[in-house]
């Protein structure tokens, strides 16, 4: 059977089962997750364990969401976090 | 009784089960959908071939987890996985999140087994996409089962050696190794070392990661410092110092490591006390033999009270859930205590070597002023420096001067480095300069979360 797949910015990204979105992203090539708040800086996965919140990601239409601690779903909608996304949103 | 272990990484689960043989109610909560912390991150997923892939220090914990997972199903012990604590409070209420919803429980006594976090390595362009910490390399090789490609290593440390020849193994050769380290810092090491079969283990393990790198041909230059690196799309330049001379190679992906400090958030956020670690350059919370800390029915195992590693941090969850019974007036056979407690202490002898062999240099700990020190708030050390010129005495006023260590993070990746840069501003010991007082919430929840959640009784 096929690898499952979630969606980024409308592309299929596949993922195998247990597999963060941070993970599924980096292993597809995508480092650019978001722009920051401060300096509208691109930023990307730093720490894979949750502890940074480099990796903030809207997911299925909720903002702010950390990518390496979302497990990957079936059919996920992911895209990259602007930088006007105000915190607390979600 | 209830009491509650917050971790489920090799201390955490020791903890648990010790406890849970002995018919205490146990509830362990863990941030991961599966135990085994990040030492043993997925490793119960994986077939023994897979995980045998990333060294047999690795595949062995799947014993301990699956052992975890089959006591988690009686009704002495409770795993509540995907859960993120959010405050400790002092009257011992734990509050939690799980998927978008809160609850909050009260408990008896807590084991605080949050374990530890790779050191900041705050070098100009370590905030580009693409620039990575090496744990969170090793990560993706646990749960993706694909290592980076073109990969540089950065900085120093037995973490730095062991992913690269985990990369090596999935078939993605780094390019280079640049360490830190110089050949002085190795004169200084080798005066550091006492016989010992933890020694000796270290070492024949260190040696062994050495000549698979030397037959794989990895490049390895000891000395580096000054790096730099710049990023464009999926390409990085980083430029480097050696031997006076300047160098340039360019990597796919650049990982960083400077060695672990035990994470603090939570022991701090209880006002527990802590000491300097002058050895490994971090706060570490004040325990005794057997995980104590300086509050009652609050104790700490593993690598969050100090660095030892996965095999140190198994005894110290025996202690800490023996002392805890101990404290509970229930017995607790004292040869067991005597025996782990020595055990326990082996696993120091290596530390004076490693520490000193692999110490943070401070071309990357008191970086250039326009370097990015906190990354949330994308504050320079230039920022800090003129805070302190302007009065600024600590780290909890840089907060107001800076927003310095106030978002989302909490600290975790500018902490130590604002506590160096005060310090060398303010000619202080780190001691005397402190730490931020880390508040409650120690995660980012919505107010909304706060507001309505439930407390369980």
């Amino acid at each position: 059977m096929a690898d499952p797949f979630l969606y980024f910015e409308g592309e299929k990204i596949p993922f195998t089962d247990g597999m963060s979105v941070a993970a599924a992203l980096l292993k597809a090539g995508v480092v650019l997750f978001r722009q920051t708040q401060v300096g509208q800086k691109p930023r990307g996965p730093f720490c894979m364990m949750g502890a940074c919140y480099d990796c903030l990601l809207v997911i299925d239409g909720r903002p702010n969401r950390q990518g390496c601690m979302t497990v990957a779903q079936k059919g996920m909608k992911v895209s990259r976090q602007s930088s006007e996304t105000v915190l607390g949103d979600g | 009784m209830q009491v509650a272990v917050i971790g489920a990484g090799p201390a955490g689960m020791m903890a648990a089960l010790t406890l849970a043989e002995k018919n205490i109610a146990v509830t362990l909560f863990d941030e991961q959908g599966s135990a085994g912390g990040q030492i043993y991150r997925h490793v119960a997923k994986l077939s023994q071939d897979e995980a045998q892939q990333l060294g047999d220090d690795y595949a062995i914990g799947a014993n301990l987890v699956r052992r975890f997972q089959a006591l988690a199903s009686a009704e002495h012990l409770t795993h509540i996985y995907a859960a993120t604590v959010w405050s400790v409070s002092e009257d011992n209420y734990i509050a939690w999140s799980v998927d978008g919803k809160s609850f909050s429980q009260s408990f008896d006594a807590i084991v605080l087994a949050t374990g530890a976090l790779e050191r900041a390595m705050p070098i100009p362009g370590w905030t580009n996409p693409g620039v990575m910490t090496a744990g969170a390399a090793q990560i993706l090789m646990k749960t993706g089962g694909f290592a980076p490609e073109n990969a540089v290593l950065i900085g120093s440390g037995p973490l730095l050696y062991l992913v690269a020849t985990q990369m090596l193994k999935m078939g993605k050769k780094p390019l280079a190794l640049l360490e830190t380290q110089s050949a002085m810092d190795y004169c200084r090491a080798a005066l550091k070392l006492r016989p010992s079969p933890v020694v000796l283990s270290y070492m024949l393990k260190g040696w062994s990661m050495l000549r698979k790198l030397s037959q794989a041909g990895v490049a390895r230059h000891t000395a580096v410092s000054d790096v730099k690196i710049d990023s464009t799309d999926n390409k990085h330049r980083i430029t480097y110092s050696r031997k006076g001379k300047q160098h340039h190679i360019e990597a796919g992906m650049v990982l960083l490591h400077a060695g672990v400090q035990p994470n603090i958030q939570l022991s701090q956020s209880l006002g527990l006390a802590h000491q300097w670690n002058a050895e490994n350059h971090c706060w570490e919370p004040e325990i005794d033999a057997m995980g104590r800390t300086s509050k009652a029915h609050i104790y700490i195992a593993g690598d969050g009270g100090g660095v030892l590693g996965a095999d140190a941090a198994k005894r110290s969850g025996q202690l800490a859930a023996m002392a805890l019974m101990l404290d509970q007036g229930l017995p607790v056979d004292a040869a067991a205590i005597a025996y782990t407690i020595t055990d326990h202490r082996r696993y120091r002898s290596i530390r004076g070597f490693l520490d000193t062999l692999y110490a943070p240099k401070s071309w990357f700990q008191l970086p250039e002023d326009d370097t990015i020190i906190c990354r949330c708030e994308e504050v320079t050390a230039g920022t800090v420096r003129d805070a302190v010129h302007l009065g600024c005495l600590g780290p909890n006023q840089l907060k107001a001067f800076s927003r310095c260590g106030m978002g989302n993070c909490q600290g975790r990746y500018c902490g130590h480095t604002v506590v160096n840069l005060i310090a060398d501003a303010r000619q202080l010991a780190p001691q005397d300069v402190g730490y931020y007082r880390i508040r409650s919430p120690i995660k980012p929840v919505t107010l909304e979360e706060i507001a309505r959640h439930d407390i369980i009784h």
